[in-house]
């Protein structure tokens, strides 16, 4: 796949260096799902874009499907966005949509999610999930959104770390209320 | 008048929106609310208020009461100030839970489908979307709000709701202010005093937090009365009540162990469970010092201290602050830098109200050490800044530039001139690099 240039002066380069390869995070979050009951299904193309890693399991009546598009760091959670968004304008809330990075910077990450962009509220308003996939200790975190098959909750390393979504949005109240009350 | 289920399995039966995580954090704009509530159109004269009944049968478990128009009742785009009461009961329910116990019943308006909650107590605001409208009502509202209670506070036994929804026909904003400033505020006013009024010296453990772990696999961060988390999210009593409720939780008790420093707040018990907690990486902590041993910074604090090797002192900052500090980088990059979980002699993360303690760096000299801080926070702290110093610390309208900062510093006498500058000079002290001891130390 080809690497996007993050060099188009709308969105911001961070100074972060990947400490894992897509395939090492690949391999680990498709271990993570297994372990949590799902099979690893052949990505088909949705659209404009083909998933990285695609999942399926049926429990309680449900079927749960997900796709993942699997990047190597905060620089390309832009371009990772975007290729979710593609998908869901074919495929609407008939799936889970999910950025997995490896771990990342939390400081970087309050900066792309609020406090130097705006990137937050394009993903809560799109129901993406943004999970951090750190393949050295074999641990999944959701830090952002939440999967519709809640027994994910057993399987996260840290689930309160959903709450993170509650930190930002608090962050993010001044922007609103200057928005609406000048 | 409502009743609602109260056994286990039925708590949530008859609820038609969708409680979960993935609703977290939603903002709702102008256009889009069908009702809001609280918020900066009422002067945030509103309210969610818990309280702890002493006997079982001061709580009718499951009575839901609302005063006021329901949800489907009111105009799309209504706005009215509201108070939100629980009252709950369980034998082993103290006070001390009342914050936990808060967070448990903002959940419903946190992660329901189609609700925005912003802020707590009586800086609230709430608002509900048009699309989730239909599916919602307050007895169903209180339902949640009691059945979310009991199932992440398993001591919550008996729970029952009133929920104002003040139109002016049942009294408008002045029914809320009369009930806040008689009942509720000198409430919050007491329990906040208890906290503020505990010392270090006062417990026999503290707390520690992992949570930011998944970010900054080393950091271990440490609670104590007088010493609040970076990201400002608990207090003292906070982390006590998550740790009787979930003791096998990212949130442990800390003992203190033996103290052997009580200037730098340096105890064996922190000093092992820290080892134990950061993959046996950082071996030693002082509590109240950003220079020698400070604790580990994960990424969300609100504010940094840092070390100024040309002044010898340390200057502040805060997330809002946008400009240079003395030490030529803005909080980003200087939060870039000091996070991630490393020990960085030098640098500490603070939540906006470390500040506030009385042993706020006093392992460095405290406020006597602080040389710099930018205008707005130096405004907020102002009631905890001693008043003799509050002039003598400079901002960024003296300047950034060091030669004018230790001119400004000599000039208004700032008692770092004395206290620890050789000779009129400033002496830097040589910072050891991250995870290193400081020399002669092993």
């Amino acid at each position: 796949m080809p690497r996007l240039t993050l060099d188009e002066d709308w969105y911001r380069h961070y100074d972060e260096t990947s400490l894992y390869t897509r395939q090492d995070v690949v391999r680990a979050l498709s271990a993570f799902l297994q372990y949590a009951g799902y099979t690893i299904v052949p990505p088909e193309v949705i659209g404009f874009m083909k998933p990285d890693v695609a999942a399926e399991r049926a429990g309680g009546g449900q079927r749960y499907r997900m796709i993942f598009v699997v990047r190597e760091g905060i620089n390309e959670a832009v371009e990772g966005f975007r290729q979710l968004a593609s998908a869901k304008c074919f495929r609407k809330d008939s799936l889970d949509y999910v950025l997995a990075l490896p771990p990342v910077s939390e400081h970087f990450l309050i900066e792309f999610l609020i406090e130097r962009e705006e990137w937050f509220f394009p993903i809560k308003d799109g129901l993406f999930q943004l999970w951090l996939v750190n393949p050295s200790r074999e641990k999944v975190d959701c830090i952002l959104g939440w999967p519709r098959d809640d027994d994910f909750r057993h399987y996260f390393a840290n689930p309160q770390l959903a709450a993170f979504a509650s930190y930002i949005a608090e962050k993010a109240t001044a922007k609103i209320m200057a928005q609406e009350f000048g | 008048m409502y009743q609602a289920p109260t056994e286990l399995d039925e708590l949530f039966d008859g609820v038609e929106i969708e409680i979960s995580p993935r609703w977290m954090g939603q903002r709702i704009r102008k256009d889009d609310m069908h009702l809001e509530l609280g918020g900066p159109k009422h002067g945030y004269q509103s309210y969610i208020h818990v309280e702890v009944a002493r006997h079982p049968d001061d709580v009718e478990d499951g009575r839901i009461e609302l005063i006021g128009p329901d949800i489907n009742e009111v105009e799309p785009g209504s706005s009215f100030p509201f108070g939100v009461w629980l009252r709950c009961w369980g034998s082993q329910l103290t006070e001390d839970h009342v914050d936990p116990l808060i967070r448990a019943g903002f959940m419903p308006f946190e992660q329901g489908e189609g609700w925005m909650l912003v802020n707590t107590r009586d800086t609230i605001w709430i608002r509900l979307n048009k699309e989730s409208a239909p599916k919602n009502s307050w007895h169903r509202m209180g339902q949640s709000l009691l059945g979310m209670a009991k199932i992440n506070f398993p001591l919550v036994e008996r729970g029952e709701a009133l929920i104002i929804i003040a139109s002016p026909e049942v009294g408008g904003v002045g029914l809320i202010k009369k009930i806040l400033d008689t009942t509720i505020r000198p409430e919050w006013e007491a329990y906040d005093a208890r906290l503020m009024g505990l010392e270090d010296e006062d417990v026999d453990v503290f707390y520690g937090c992992t949570l930011c772990q998944t970010f900054a696999p080393n950091h271990v961060c440490c609670i104590t009365p007088q010493r609040n988390p970076y990201c400002g999210i608990m207090s003292y009593l906070g982390a006590k009540a998550t740790v009787e409720i979930d003791p096998y939780g990212y949130s442990f008790v800390m003992p203190k162990g033996e103290c052997l420093d009580p200037v730098m707040g340096r105890y064996t018990g922190v000093d092992q469970t820290v080892y134990e907690r950061s993959s046996r990486t950082v071996k030693r902590v002082n509590l109240y010092s950003a220079l020698k041993y400070p604790q580990t910074n994960c990424g969300c604090f609100e504010a940094a201290a840092f070390y100024i090797p040309e002044l010898d002192g340390i200057g502040l900052v805060d997330r809002r602050y946008p400009g240079d500090t003395p030490i030529g980088m803005n909080f980003s990059k200087l939060a870039g830098f000091m996070s991630g979980g490393n020990q960085n002699h030098g640098t500490m993360g603070l939540s906006i109200r470390t500040p506030k303690s009385k042993k706020f760096l006093q392992g460095d000299g405290g406020w006597e050490r602080i040389v710099w801080m930018p205008k707005e926070y130096k405004i907020l702290l102002a009631e905890c800044i001693p008043e003799e110093l509050y002039d003598k610390i400079a901002t960024e309208e003296v300047g950034i530039d060091i030669p004018t900062l230790k001119r400004f510093l000599i000039d208004v006498q700032h008692p770092i001139v004395t206290r620890f500058w050789k000779d009129g000079t400033p002496v830097p002290l040589r910072i050891p690099k991250s995870n290193e001891p400081w020399p002669g130390d092993d």
